[in-house]
């Protein structure tokens, strides 16, 4: 291992994402300091996904049948998804980026799989089962 | 255990009608256009970005974390990129 110019790295997050990559830094011999607001690591979005690992579930909603579906749940309360009708700049050009990505539906969605079927090999790689 | 999500920007607020009679909790899933996460350097040299997973956090975070880390690596190591076996 060389030594690193520079030892110690901030990582902003104590959630799944800010855990597993203050990890992979620690493993390439970073000095890692992890901040999390909360009490406890995973508290917010990690908290509670279920255990679910979706590879099966990578395909990106830039899809019409994405959307229609989407638009036919904003008018069911219980829906499983909801988008807050209030109109903002904010969201109205992220819907509108949303849309200029539908051509790649199908080159994203092939680019999540790949991401979530190498992170299930890194996963069990990390495994002190494995 | 029941989950259900809203485009709704930076707002944690949970919905009485949404969630009764379950126990309120409610987290934020940042998300791109693309849907794809955003993974590598920002603007400034020392501030490196791993986020935007909207749904998928926990199914792609162990991926985006070693490439994060490697371009951290590549980026900060003095000499070379320090390599680790796993």
């Amino acid at each position: 291992m060389q030594s690193p110019k520079v030892k110690s790295i901030a990582v902003v997050g104590g959630g799944i994402t800010g855990v597993t990559t203050a990890y992979a830094l620690e493993k390439r011999g970073f000095a890692v300091t992890l901040f999390e607001k909360n009490r406890y690591a995973a508290m917010e979005t990690s908290f509670a996904n279920g255990g679910q690992l979706s590879a099966s579930n990578a395909e990106v909603w830039n899809h019409w049948s994405t959307i229609l579906k989407g638009l036919k749940w904003m008018l069911k309360s219980d829906a499983p998804l909801l988008v807050n009708p209030m109109p903002s700049w904010h969201k109205l050009s992220w819907f509108a980026s949303f849309l200029a990505q539908m051509p790649h539906y199908r080159r994203n969605t092939i680019e999540t799989t790949r991401l979530a079927v190498a992170a299930r090999e890194h996963l069990f790689a990390w495994s002190p089962v494995a | 255990m029941a989950g259900t999500a809203e485009f709704n920007g930076y707002n944690k607020d949970i919905r009485a009608d949404r969630i009764r009679p379950l126990v309120p909790w409610a987290g934020l899933r940042p998300m791109l256009p693309s849907m794809l996460p955003r993974v590598g350097q920002g603007r400034l040299p020392n501030v490196f970005y791993n986020t935007g997973y909207g749904h998928l956090g926990w199914t792609l975070s162990a991926v985006t974390a070693d490439m994060v880390a490697q371009v951290v690596a590549g980026k900060l190591l003095t000499r070379g990129v320090g390599q680790v076996s796993h």
